[in-house]
Parts: structure tokens; sequence; C-alpha cells
């Protein structure tokens, strides 16, 4: 299935600082392997936040779906 | 015929005079002084919010310049604590308001009392942890309380409602590892993010001092240097472990003396308990005895071959120069508690 993402401000350093990204993934595959793809590792990885779908949040244990465009937002720790 | 200080804020129909009547009787905690606890503070009282209480354990640096909207380069060269200049600059914004400033770190100790008797806790912090510990005390307190936060030139913001919806920790899972995510100390931050953020919170933080149904319950993400604006759902999660099952780890995680890294800077701060024991001018005097003191006037310096600190008169002492949060401790126990002398 085709899935589109995208990154805005500095978690465009997860894609080589591009804010798009097409990418293919196997059917019935999940947030988390959406991450691998990109070498995210939640929690761990410096940056990455959580994803954005159809202007909601969802875990990463959900699932994908063809078509779907979804946000790698970052984590705003500073004031 | 001469119109009144907040005229076009009363004109403007969704605050009226009513709600002009409410920001005056409302009192506001804004924890963290800086970029955008600083524009936030500027905002509220602006606008003619009755009361500020401004947190901050920080001194102007010049560093801070580049976006902290309240502070001059005559403070960094006074070493002024932020929230002493923000208070100085505020009240000559605005006389008729009150400003309370504390030179303090807000911590596991003092964060209830610090929120408790006020309407709205606006989020200033220039990191996670202290603000996993406020979501705990908002949570458990019932205080409503406005999430921002930014770094490069990225943000976001969102209204924490006890009761009625998710919490900081729904937004951004658990707490990450320490070092496991950037800050505006290794990747930066640009003012126009800071501002855009900060006006979002004190909005927020006006709508709900006067009781407006307007208030925000999305999140934002929004970058100023991509030009991009997303407002998205979060749901309240009823496994978590704040708002769903009522856990205050971090709030009731009290050591007799509590230590955290200065992102930054190779320094550690250093809080005691407050028993009520401490003696600033005694501890002062023993450390003349021990290296070389230099008296300012909201905190005392003590170097000698061994330790390089900065001593505040509620007990805190920012250790510099020093690996690990142990060897801040040591430092502290035998310069300032004064342990196994």
């Amino acid at each position: 299935m085709k899935i589109k993402i995208l990154f805005n401000g500095p978690v465009r350093q997860l894609n080589g600082w591009k804010n798009v990204a097409n990418i293919e993934l196997p059917d019935g595959s999940t947030g988390n392997d959406l991450c691998d793809y990109f070498n995210i590792i939640p929690g761990k990885t410096r940056l990455y936040g959580f994803l954005i779908r159809d202007g909601k949040k969802i875990k990463e244990e959900e699932e994908l779906h063809d078509g779907d465009t979804i946000k790698v937002n970052g984590k705003t720790s500073g004031g | 015929m001469q119109v009144g200080r907040y005229h076009r804020q009363e004109i403007f129909y969704p605050i009226g005079k009513e709600g002009q009547e409410k920001l005056a009787a409302g009192r506001v905690c804004i924890i963290g002084i800086g970029a955008l606890g600083g524009s936030v503070a500027a905002m509220l009282a602006q606008a003619g919010v009755g009361y500020l209480r401004l947190i901050d354990r920080d001194i102007v640096e010049l560093t801070n310049l580049q976006r902290q909207v309240l502070f001059t380069e005559q403070d960094v060269e006074d070493q002024v604590p932020k929230a002493e200049a923000a208070r100085e600059h505020l009240s000559r914004m605005n006389s008729e308001i009150e400003i309370d400033a504390r030179i303090i770190d807000a911590n596991p100790y003092n964060i209830e009392k610090l929120i408790t008797d006020v309407d709205v806790v606006v989020d200033g912090l220039d990191n996670l942890e202290t603000r996993y510990l406020l979501n705990e005390a908002c949570q458990k307190n019932g205080i409503k309380y406005v999430y921002g936060g930014v770094v490069g030139s990225g943000g976001m913001v969102m209204n924490v409602l006890p009761g009625d919806g998710p919490c900081l920790e729904c937004l951004l899972g658990p707490l990450p590892e320490e070092g496991s995510y950037d800050t505006c100390d290794t990747v930066g931050v640009i003012s126009p993010i800071t501002n855009i953020v900060a006006s979002y919170e004190a909005a927020e933080a006006m709508k709900i001092l006067i009781g407006s149904e307007s208030l925000l319950h999305q999140a934002i993400s929004v970058d100023a240097w991509d030009s991009y604006t997303e407002f998205f759902d979060v749901d309240q999660d009823p496994e978590c472990p704040v708002c769903g099952k009522h856990q205050y780890t971090r709030l009731e995680h009290r050591q007799k003396t509590y230590s955290a890294s200065l992102c930054g800077h190779d320094a550690y701060q250093i809080t005691p308990e407050d028993d009520g024991s401490f003696n600033y001018d005694a501890v002062v005097a023993a450390l003349e005895q021990e290296g070389t003191v230099e008296k300012k006037k909201f905190f005392t310096t003590f170097v000698n071959d061994e330790a390089d600190l900065k001593l505040f008169p509620d007990g805190r002492a920012i250790i510099n120069h020093v690996a690990s949060g142990e060897a801040a401790q040591e430092v502290f126990a035998k310069y300032i508690d004064r342990q196994e002398r």
C-alpha cells in the first residue's frame, strides 16, 4: 500500500531534510512499521514525538491504510 | 472623550467590559519566564490580568536576548534573575496589576503550593521533566494548564483541562529518557515560533479567565519556518497513569535533595528539601572561610580549588563544572549542607 508521509520543522532531519516522503509498505502495516522504515524508535529517537492521521493523533500500534497521509510530529521540549 | 487603557479590548465583543473585569480579577501562574513565559507575561500584563505569579530559577544570559522579549543587555551585565527582571519591566508596562516574582525552582516540594491558588497555569518551561511534574500537579489539584513548547522552528499548544479531556502525558506519551530528545540548546530556536506559541497560550489563558466557550479543545502543531499549522485531536488515554489512573509518581518522588542538570551548561542545580532550617547568612559566612566569595544582590558566588557554585537565598545551589548529579551532590553536601565536617 502507498503512504504519504509529511515532515515539518526539525523532524525533517528524519527524512534527509525533505518535507515529504511517498513510501510503499506491505498491507497490514502499522505505525511501528512506518517508524521502522525511517529508522525511528519511538521513545528513543531524538526529535520524534508521535504520528497524526486525518487530524488525529494515533498510536504506533494502529494499522495504516492504502492512501493514508501521515504526519510525523516532533517533541517540543523548549520554551 | 478620553478612553481607558483597555478600551480596544472592551469593544472586542467576546471580551467586553464584563470580560475585562474578569481579567482584572484573574490569577495566573507562569512557570518559566524565558521566551514563551516572557512573551505570555507581557501579553497578559498588557491585557490587564490582575495577578501574575512569575516563577523562574535562572539568571538572564546573553544568549537569551535573541528571543526573550523582557530582558536587556543591562540585565545580562547585572546578572539579574529572570523573574526579577521580568517583574521590573512588566511593572513599568502596567503598574495597575500585581506581579509576584519568585526566584525559585519549581520542583516536587513546592509545585502544588505554587499553583493551587491561581485560576490557570501557563507553561513557559524549558524542559520536559518539569512539564510532566506540572502536568501531575495540575491534574491532582484540578487546575487548568495551558501547555506550550517549542524547539527549532516548531511548536505545540494544548489546553489541559482536568476532568475534561487529555493531559500532557496523553499527548506526548511517557517521559522520554534524559538526552533522548532535542532541546533549544541542541538544535536551536527562533523567535517567530516562540512568539506564535506564546500568543496562542496567552489567548487560551485569557479565554479560561473569562469563561469563554471558544476554548481550544484540540492540540496545535505549528512551524514558523515551514509555514505550517495543524489542529488535531488527542484522545484521553484511559491507561494514562496521570489523568486515567491518578498516579502522581513524580510529585511523590521527593528526596532529601533534588538535582537537575541545566541544559547547555556543565552544571547541576541542587535543591534541598525546605524544612525551614536553611540559614543563608550562616552558610555564606562559612563559605568565606574556605574560598573566594562574592555577594550579589540575588545570590552569592563561591570558588575554591574544589568547587565553583552559586548559592541562592532559598537554599538551592548551582554547581558548575561537574560531570554528574552525584558529583554535584557531593559538592553540595560538603559546602552547603555541611555534612561530614
